[in-house]
């Protein structure tokens, strides 16, 4: 009842110089820890300090690498073949020049740092010798970048064209109510400089693009990715796998979010998970669908955090597992993720080899377009004043309505409106409007082909209203 | 360490014709009782990293790496060390050398500056994993 462990040579003169050992067979985290017994010397070169496997390390059960199996957990049977086979690396940077030297005001800053073995002064040169860039400065890229500048990453770039606007304060934290109307980067720029004056701060006023991904990302060490749509999210994994950039992702939407490291060279790309993005329209936006304060908070402390593990080299981070965060029922739940040979982009044979049009790719553009005749804002208050017989349906949610709803309006949601339209006189001139203008076409649609005659849609929405009419109506 | 004349050509051949980017390859041959490395020849290796870091730095994957072993087991050698290339960049081991290195290995640097051979030096990580600790390198002339 023994499996047999193949010794690579540089390890021979550790295990009595022999070429393989006979052991009880068990676990593989068990074969190993009986051969570390037997071998103490092994221990150093195998493990790291804190008991796991080195990462050039590669334990192989037969003919098949435990990391396609269960790692650790591989169960061994009698007769089985295991081997430690390396993976070996190494580069170009010289020891003496590569890492910044840390001055006395920053020694006594990290100092809650510099005591802990992982991290210590070698750990913190590290993280100052270190570029991280954060695509977006919203929700997720608020928390990280704070906590990545208090962690002491020296450098922090930053892409997002966006100016704060009020509606982002319920959880965007890096920006505050001082900085509302200004550019996003401006404001981010400011808090971090006070959070920590020793980082510096580059930052890209621009929507990342095809065109200039690559050109933006190619000087980082890691990428934080903080997007909010699908486009962008797919043009940040491409760029990371052809750059060979790790991807600290994370997204969110209402009581749900979702963190991992996509990094090709040791593990899957998003589009090992998601080959093709959700047909537009289908998963709401958090503008559209709403997003828990706080969420964002856990999700971007997240991905801060295992950007610093892959700075430090320390821990084992997210690489090939998909965290699910469920804050209403409190619930982690971890997946696998594997690295799938067919990617497009990092498979074996790869059929993305440039970055493509993400738009056509994710089909934003190719959504229906509604059309039908509108209705300005002032031009309804008009009617409605001298119309009595007019009926205004308001197509949006019943939570929208509770926030603000324009007097003298009957609430039908488009999605009732199909099973409703009996409630409705046909005869009479009827306006439809929702918060922006987009949904109150699509019911315009429904009544049409119902056969109603006489419709209009609201152009600009309640919002419109609220700038045009009726101030006293808030805007959400 | 010990290296045959013909080995040390190979590998000056196989780096001077990768650079700007990163070579590597293994060394095959026999460690003698008295720890002393003796290298016969040499497998290259396809650096395995990716293309936007090749310049700097070098990849040889555990499949590639059973390969050489059973290639070498077949000469009647074994892999006794690494080769790689510095790319304009002194023949110093770096932080990621030392972070990924084997023990008993020896670690065959050479320094390409411009495409041409700088330095040539080998080197072997201390018991403790502290350091590196240079090799003199002997060429065995055939």
């Amino acid at each position: 009842m023994s499996v047999t462990i193949h010794i690579p040579t540089p390890l021979r003169p550790y295990a009595g110089n022999s070429d393989s050992v006979e052991l009880l067979e068990g676990t593989v985290d068990e074969v190993l820890e009986r051969l570390t017994n037997m071998h103490p010397k092994l221990r150093h070169h195998l493990f790291q300090e804190d008991g796991s496997l080195r990462s050039f390390v590669n334990i192989y059960v037969n003919d098949r690498d435990t990391r396609d199996l269960e790692r650790g957990a591989t169960a061994t049977r009698d007769g089985d073949d295991i081997s430690i086979v390396p993976s070996i690396a190494g580069g170009s940077q010289a020891l003496s020049t590569e890492l910044p030297e840390l001055s006395h005001e920053e020694v006594l800053r990290y100092s809650r740092h510099l005591i802990l073995p992982e991290v210590g002064p070698t750990g913190q040169r590290r993280l100052k010798a270190a570029k991280v860039v954060l695509i977006g400065a919203g929700g997720l890229g608020s928390p990280a970048a704070l906590y990545l500048a208090a962690a002491g990453v020296g450098t922090i770039g930053m892409v997002d064209f966006d100016v704060v606007e009020e509606s982002n304060l319920q959880r965007q934290i890096i920006h505050g109510t001082a900085t509302l109307g200004t550019p996003k980067l401006e404001s981010a720029e400011t808090r971090i400089k006070d959070v920590n004056p020793h980082t510096h701060v580059e930052t890209f006023n621009v929507q990342l693009t095809s065109e200039n991904a690559l050109e933006i990302l190619k000087d980082y060490d890691v990428v934080l990715d903080g997007t909010d749509n699908f486009p962008t999210r797919y043009l940040v994994n491409d760029a990371c796998v052809l750059l060979g950039k790790p991807n600290a992702y994370g997204s969110i939407f209402r009581f749900e979010g979702q963190a991992s490291v996509f990094y090709a060279q040791e593990g899957p790309c998003y589009r090992c998970l998601f080959r093709e993005p959700p047909p537009p329209g289908l998963v709401p936006s958090c503008a559209e669908g709403g997003v828990l304060g706080v969420l964002p908070g856990i999700i971007g402390s997240i991905q801060a955090l295992e950007t610093m593990k892959l700075i430090l080299g320390e821990g084992e981070t997210l690489i090939g597992r998909l965290v699910l965060f469920d804050a209403l029922q409190f619930k982690f739940r971890e997946l696998k993720v594997k690295k799938d040979p067919d990617c497009p982009i990092c498979g074996n044979s790869p059929s993305i080899k440039e970055l493509i049009d993400y738009e056509a790719f994710c089909g934003v553009g190719s959504e229906p377009v509604y059309e039908g005749p509108e209705i300005t804002a002032l031009e309804l208050a008009a009617d409605m004043r001298t119309n009595a017989d007019l009926i205004v349906v308001d197509v949006r949610e019943r939570l929208e309505w509770d926030i603000c709803h324009i007097e003298g309006a009957t609430l039908i949601p488009l999605g009732e409106l199909p099973e409703r339209l009996n409630e409705l006189d046909g005869h009479k001139e009827i306006v439809t409007h929702c918060h922006t203008g987009v949904r109150s076409m699509q019911a315009l649609e429904i009544l049409k082909a119902a056969g109603f005659t006489k419709v209009r849609s609201l152009k600009g929405g309640i919002a419109g209203w609220s700038t045009d009419v009726d101030p006293t109506v808030p805007q959400y | 360490m010990w290296i045959d004349r013909g080995a040390l050509d190979d590998v000056r051949q196989h780096l001077t014709g990768s650079y700007p980017k990163e070579g590597c390859g293994l060394l095959l041959g026999e460690v003698r009782e008295s720890g002393e490395l003796f290298v016969q020849c040499r497998l290259p290796v396809e650096n395995r990293t990716v293309e936007a870091s090749a310049h700097h730095r070098y990849l040889i994957t555990p499949d590639d790496f059973r390969r050489a072993e059973r290639h070498a087991k077949d000469l009647g050698h074994e892999v006794i060390g690494v080769y790689h290339s510095h790319p304009d960049a002194q023949a110093l081991p770096s932080v990621h050398d030392k972070e990924n290195a084997w023990p008993w290995f020896g670690y065959l640097i050479l320094s390409v500056v411009g495409g041409g051979i700088e330095e040539e030096r080998a080197w072997r990580l201390a018991e403790d994993r502290g350091d590196f600790i240079e090799l003199k390198l002997k060429v065995k002339e055939r």
